[in-house]
């Protein structure tokens, strides 16, 4: 048990002047690079380092928390608004958020975002704060074999319930994961499928990829159509709209924050994985699924708990054990170590002051965030207001500045254009891009457990039906491709039988 | 014949093959074969199809524990390609059936002309930057779209905009950031 008296010295370093205008920097850092399509919180962290190294390490870590934890507002605030995910933890969110714009809800569903994502900050702390070792331990039980059928099981999910039509949304899946082979195997390092491109030996790019699916498609589709994003006139609903909408779902806040705080605690598993199950459940559990996908307020909820909630859940493996439970994550790690702040069970303890300063920090921005989308949500709001002569160009220029700036190499801009193209004609044909994003994300930790299980089992492929969580994950694998079928038949079937 | 939409999935297709012609199940169009070809959805499923039992043949080359996973992954996506295509060629009440839950997408017939506009914008940009440098898509972008698919009003907030654009990229990232973006094939400034 962590002794008062070091969580009490944490909590007062916090409030210095200096470190509250390091929070703010941070936070208004991370908001901007979480709106840039392909910047994301690690770039944003590795930015702002070389300004940090002459700081104290809790100074410091208050900095990158800032930037870490504003970014995912930032990422959900561009895929609200532009249909653009800053990072593809908000690609669940755009799923609603777009939509909700597009009906002239885009001031709600922002404060729908911050509210959310305050909430699942706030006791995704609390948990973590007192938790965190115990949480971890459990995460332990999941070895390689649960973690790929885990995986698995989120892209399942994900394909069967993306505009409701399974069969496209695995086609989608399926050239996400095969996509994701491409490039060197990470156990064997065997070349594959490269057709003797040098720069496709480190795999295909995955932010690159994203930009072009959803940034470089949404040029086109608003060119094409030569309108405003939103195309209504602005609702009167805003901000407060949202905050308040937030507190009438209590039931999805609770299953949303439960979801995104245990796939938090699996090391590798990623906020985008919490945000889309979470996202999933709620359309599982609604009576009215048609609603989804339509700017359905619950959806944005959802996701953007489940989100911030896996946030501060990806700390609980970092943190207590040093595995870092997404890319964000691992740079965080990093640089807590840089700082001397080594990871570990006895952190608590031994580092005590600068982990509660930290969680302090976290607190304060998850307050801050909800504060600064009051005031600017309105303002943000009206760029789906903004004429197509001007939006389209500053989408574009930023979509391809984010494809460029990851390895200076045009390159990228082609392979930006490419899945630009293929984004446009997946929308237009029922296709969604989601499934592929994610499958591109999970793909690399997919294959990578799936290879660890065959070793361990010499070949045996049993693994992947030896334990009860194997076998509950292979069973909700199943169910949720098969259930979109079978649901109509046993409705049908009642239906004569009355 | 029973007028159930569970069974005539299996019985319509089965009595053609019996008889020998095809009998359309209600309620269901009878395959016209030339224009099911031209549908992008066929072409792009199709496509997809024999890339994915090329790229299973490729994959034979790798090493065994390399080719598992993306054997795996083709396997199901061939799978699932398959299954469609005879579910869209042969067994049309098939597919009603599979896609019957699916959105509806709205109908937004858009203006090809911009479409490819917003194409040469695209590329234009794209060739500009890998040419001159980076900076050089800020203006091109605003330039190209005002002039294809833009509506080519407000030329002077349209260029003032692309002006304080390129001037806060080139200090934001060229001098601040030391991000190479006047470095091109032509012209290399750096």
């Amino acid at each position: 048990m962590v002794p008062l008296g070091i969580i009490y010295q944490g909590i007062a370093g916090t409030f210095t002047l200096e470190n509250l205008l390091l929070l703010l920097l941070g936070l208004v850092v991370g908001v901007v690079v979480g709106i840039l399509p392909g910047v994301g919180p690690a770039a944003g962290m590795v930015l702002v380092l070389p300004f940090s190294v002459s700081l104290q390490a809790s100074s410091a870590l208050i900095l990158m928390s800032g930037v870490y934890f504003a970014s995912s507002y930032g990422g959900s605030v561009a895929a609200i608004l532009v249909n653009t995910p800053g990072e593809s933890a908000s690609a669940a969110t755009l799923l609603d958020g777009y939509p909700m714009t597009q009906r002239g809800r885009g001031a709600e569903a922002l404060g729908i975002s911050a509210t959310a994502g305050c909430l699942g900050a706030v006791f995704g702390l609390l948990v973590l704060a007192f938790t965190a070792p115990l949480l971890a331990s459990l995460a332990l039980r999941f070895g390689p074999a649960e973690n790929c059928l885990l995986a698995l099981f989120a892209l399942s999910v994900i394909s069967a319930i993306v505009k409701r039509n399974p069969m496209k949304g695995l086609i989608s899946a399926c050239i996400g994961l095969v996509l994701a082979t491409v490039g060197s195997d990470q156990v064997s390092n065997s070349i594959r499928f490269t057709f003797g491109l040098e720069p496709l030996e480190d795999g295909i790019p995955f932010i690159q990829t994203m930009i072009g699916l959803f940034a470089i498609s949404q040029v086109l589709t608003l060119s094409e159509q030569n309108q405003t994003i939103s195309r209504v006139e602005l609702a009167g609903s805003g901000f407060l709209t949202g905050f308040k909408t937030t507190f009438k779902h209590p039931f999805t806040l609770l299953r949303s924050f439960i979801i995104g705080i245990w796939i938090g605690a699996l090391p590798a598993a990623g906020r985008s994985t919490a945000s889309f199950m979470a996202y999933a459940e709620e359309i599982r559990v609604a009576r009215d699924k048609s609603q989804f996908g339509k700017g359905n307020p619950v959806g944005v909820i959802a996701s953007e708990m489940g989100n911030n909630a896996c946030a501060m859940g990806d700390l609980i493996p970092t943190l207590s054990l040093g595995i870092p439970g997404s890319v964000g994550a691992a740079v965080f790690l990093g640089i807590m170590i840089i700082f001397g702040v080594i990871p570990g069970h006895r952190v608590f303890i031994d580092q005590g002051k600068t982990i509660y300063g930290l969680f302090t920090a976290f607190f304060i921005e998850s307050l801050l965030i909800l504060g600064l989308g009051l005031t600017y949500a309105k303002y943000f709001a009206k760029i789906a207001m903004v004429r197509n002569d001007f939006i389209v160009p500053i989408i574009l220029i930023f979509s391809l500045l984010g494809s460029y700036t990851i390895q200076n190499s045009f390159f990228d801009l082609l392979i930006t254009a490419v899945f630009g193209a293929l984004g446009y004609f997946m929308n237009k044909h029922g296709y969604s891009p989601v499934p592929l994003v994610l499958a591109l994300v999970l793909g690399p930790m997919l294959e990578k457990n799936f290879q660890r299980a065959l070793i361990m089992s010499e070949g045996s492929y049993r693994i992947f039906f030896h334990s009860g969580i194997s076998l509950v994950l292979v069973a909700l694998t199943v169910f949720s491709l098969g259930y979109p079928y079978l649901s109509p038949l046993l409705k049908r079937r009642e239906k004569h039988s009355r | 014949m029973q007028q159930d939409g569970a069974r005539s999935l299996f019985e319509y297709p089965a009595e053609s093959i019996f008889r020998g012609y095809w009998i359309p199940p209600p309620n269901v169009e009878p395959p016209m074969f030339p224009k099911k070809f031209k549908d992008p959805v066929f072409i792009f499923n199709g496509s997809l199809l024999i890339v994915f039992i090329w790229m299973n043949h490729l994959a034979d080359r790798f090493s065994e524990r390399a080719q598992k996973f993306p054997k795996f992954v083709l396997g199901i996506g061939i799978l699932a390609l398959t299954f469609w295509m005879v579910a869209y060629l042969i067994f049309p009440g098939l597919l009603k059936f599979i896609e019957a839950q699916a959105e509806k997408e709205e109908d937004s017939a858009g203006n090809r002309s911009r479409y490819y506009g917003a194409w040469l914008c695209i590329a234009g940009s794209i060739l500009m930057g890998y040419l001159f440098g980076f900076i050089f898509v800020v203006p091109t972008a605003f330039l190209s779209y005002g002039l294809i698919p833009g509506e080519k009003k407000r030329w002077i907030s349209l260029i003032a905009l692309m002006l304080v654009m390129t001037a806060c990229f080139y200090v934001g990232f060229y001098r601040i950031l030391h991000i190479p973006v006047l470095k091109g094939v032509v012209l290399d400034i750096d």
